[in-house]
């Protein structure tokens, strides 16, 4: 029981940061129709960003984070000048060898600026757990599932209540339509890959504790976050959530009661069973499709 | 036909270059660079047929390359069979699965075929690096020997070079060929059009089916002959980073030309070699130049030129037409 409990928060504690990666992931794709294959590299910058502004800098690490955030979000905003811009509306192949290209660049640059070694990212409440009852809990594991409730659920009520919220869904449903009831399209579009950067740069600052910091580590999370967008629904925010949480709950237990070998298999073979079962995943978006 | 006469023309020039370069690559690291490319060139060759002509963009293409290579090795290796043999088995055997890979992907279309793919191709790479018995795992799989042909033996860097020569010569012309007849039509109707195709009669399964299996038996095949050029193959080889470099080979060179593929394996292989002073930018600008050219160049070199050719074709026809 108590494993199966300690592998159950550890399982909730990846799938957020899975559920970010795939949300900031969806985020582009909804709003612009752009799939972003360099979104690894935002998260990997995320954490070294992290490491140079908390390690490197020597700052306390809620400004370390939310400088991380919004050096995110600059890299999101040149995105939108230099790369979204031109591939809005081109076909998917171009856009994929595009943002492809990109993510090579940024991910030889991490290796140009920061060296070829990992770093390390230390948390908020030092490395010591803390047992509650008969299971012990790192302090950095629930931090990660607080602010992932926080985070999800305000993006959630601010895209549902606010009225920019709604002008955002709006221009993901249908850029025409929108612009014809004068919402600026333009803006919306680079507030949604901004939004997107800095939920990247939330998750390369909150996972770069778990693991060790390197240049691959955004690569192996966006696979992950492949992985949620195609288990929940492709384009859409709720089901890149619950995609998240599910193929990190699923990975966990594979990894303690089936084989922790075949650990990098779960997520894909999660990919092949629901393509094949439910190619529109487990809970996709209820628009019609488009012509 | 004039322009069918240039073509001609121009096939054989290349050709010509291509038999001649062995005498201008004096040395054993130069060749190794010319063998590797005439492998990508037959590999990427395959792979348009399947994301240039079809339009079907599949990222699991790599692993099929990896099946043939790792097929090949074992045969050879583990079970002493001649190196024909093993060329074969990894063509069969490649195409095997590129048409049980073709199975799921009738029912599902760009984005999520891409990503199935994806996912398709790193299983099979993790499960060639665990079957640790038959594939030496994450060691690799070393003292893979030089191809032999009836007693003909190819260990020497120039008779082997012939030998990779033949097999893109024998590929380019298959799909040469294939190009002018119903299929290549059927494929690029396909691409163009899905339901186009479909009423007018194209049966666009088999077309997909076919397209697979043709574009993994060329894997399989320059697989076999990666692993006995190499003599040394690892699962780590074949991971998603040379899925992209092949996609940007195909899409640099021009997707859906013949010569496209060709051109662009022949940049990305010698590329770093030529660009060795900028050392490590090279794949800071490596990555930049796959952006431009997907941005400036979305038909790519080879389509950059055919219109740079038909501009200048279309200028002197008005000047005859005022004459």
């Amino acid at each position: 029981m108590e494993t199966f409990l300690q592998v159950l928060l550890s399982g909730a504690t990846m799938g957020c940061i899975y559920a970010f990666v795939a949300l900031g992931f969806t985020l582009t794709i909804a709003a612009a129709g752009v799939v972003n294959f360099a979104y690894s590299e935002w998260v990997t910058f995320g954490s070294y960003f992290g490491v140079t502004f908390a390690v490197i800098l020597g700052w306390p690490l809620w400004l370390a984070l939310g400088a991380s955030i919004a050096g995110c979000i600059a890299i999101g905003w040149l995105f939108q000048l230099f790369v979204f811009t031109p591939l809005e509306g081109r076909h998917f192949l171009t856009s994929v060898s595009a943002t492809i290209g990109i993510a090579l660049a940024m991910q030889a640059l991490v290796t140009l600026l920061w060296g070829p070694y990992p770093l390390t990212l230390p948390t908020f409440f030092g490395s010591s757990a803390v047992q509650i009852g008969t299971i012990s809990v790192f302090p950095h594991n629930l931090l990660i599932i607080a602010l992932a409730v926080l985070i999800i659920g305000g993006l959630q009520l601010a895209l549902t209540r606010t009225s920019i919220g709604l002008r955002l869904q709006a221009t993901a449903q249908d850029p025409m339509a929108a612009r014809l009831m004068g919402i600026p399209v333009r803006r919306m579009r680079t507030l949604a890959y901004c939004l997107s950067a800095g939920i990247a740069g939330l998750s390369g600052f909150l996972v770069a504790p778990l693991f060790v910091v390197t240049n691959t580590m955004g690569f192996g999370l966006m696979l992950k976050g492949f992985a949620a967008t195609i288990v929940g629904g492709w384009g859409s925010l709720k089901g890149a959530v619950y995609g998240g949480l599910l193929v990190g709950l699923i990975e966990a237990l594979g990894a303690a009661y089936i084989s922790s070998e075949y650990k990098e298999l779960i997520a894909f073979a999660m990919i092949i069973v629901v393509l094949l079962v439910r190619p529109r995943g487990l809970f996709p978006e209820r628009i019609a499709e488009k012509l | 036909m004039r322009g069918a006469g240039n073509r001609y023309v121009f096939w054989a020039v290349a050709l010509a270059a291509a038999l001649a370069a062995p005498l201008a690559l004096t040395n054993n690291y130069q060749l190794g660079v010319a063998h590797q490319a005439l492998i990508f060139a037959l590999l990427a060759t395959g792979y348009n047929l399947l994301l240039g002509f079809t339009g079907l963009v599949s990222f699991g293409h790599i692993a099929l390359f990896a099946i043939g290579a790792y097929a090949s090795a074992i045969l050879v290796v583990t079970f002493g069979a001649p190196f024909l043999v093993g060329v074969g088995a990894a063509a069969i055997i490649a195409g095997l699965v590129g048409v049980v890979i073709a199975m799921p992907a009738l029912r599902i279309k760009g984005h999520y075929l891409t990503l199935l793919t994806l996912a398709l191709g790193e299983v099979i790479r993790l499960l060639i690096r665990s079957m640790e018995s038959l594939t030496h795992g994450s060691q690799g799989f070393s003292g893979i020997p030089r191809p032999e042909i009836f007693g003909m033996s190819f260990r020497a860097g120039v008779p082997l070079y012939y030998l990779l020569l033949f097999a893109l010569v024998l590929g380019v012309a298959f799909v040469w060929r294939i190009e002018a007849t119903r299929y290549g039509r059927a494929f690029k109707a396909v691409r163009d059009s899905e339901i186009g195709a479909e009423v007018c009669g194209v049966r666009t399964d088999h077309v997909k089916v076919l397209a697979f299996g043709v574009s993994a038996v060329f894997a399989g095949v320059a697989g076999s002959l990666y692993a006995h050029t190499m003599r040394f193959i690892s699962p780590e080889f074949f991971s998603l980073g040379l899925t992209i470099t092949l996609l940007a080979m195909v899409l640099i060179g021009g997707r859906g030309t013949v010569i496209g593929p060709i051109v662009g394996a022949i940049l990305l292989i010698s590329l770093p070699e030529w660009l060795r002073f900028v050392k490590d930018y090279y794949l800071i600008l490596f990555g930049l130049a796959i952006w431009l050219c997907a941005i400036a160049l979305p038909d790519g070199l080879a389509g950059a030129a055919a219109r740079l050719l038909q501009a200048r074709n279309s200028v002197r026809g008005r000047a005859s037409l005022r004459t």
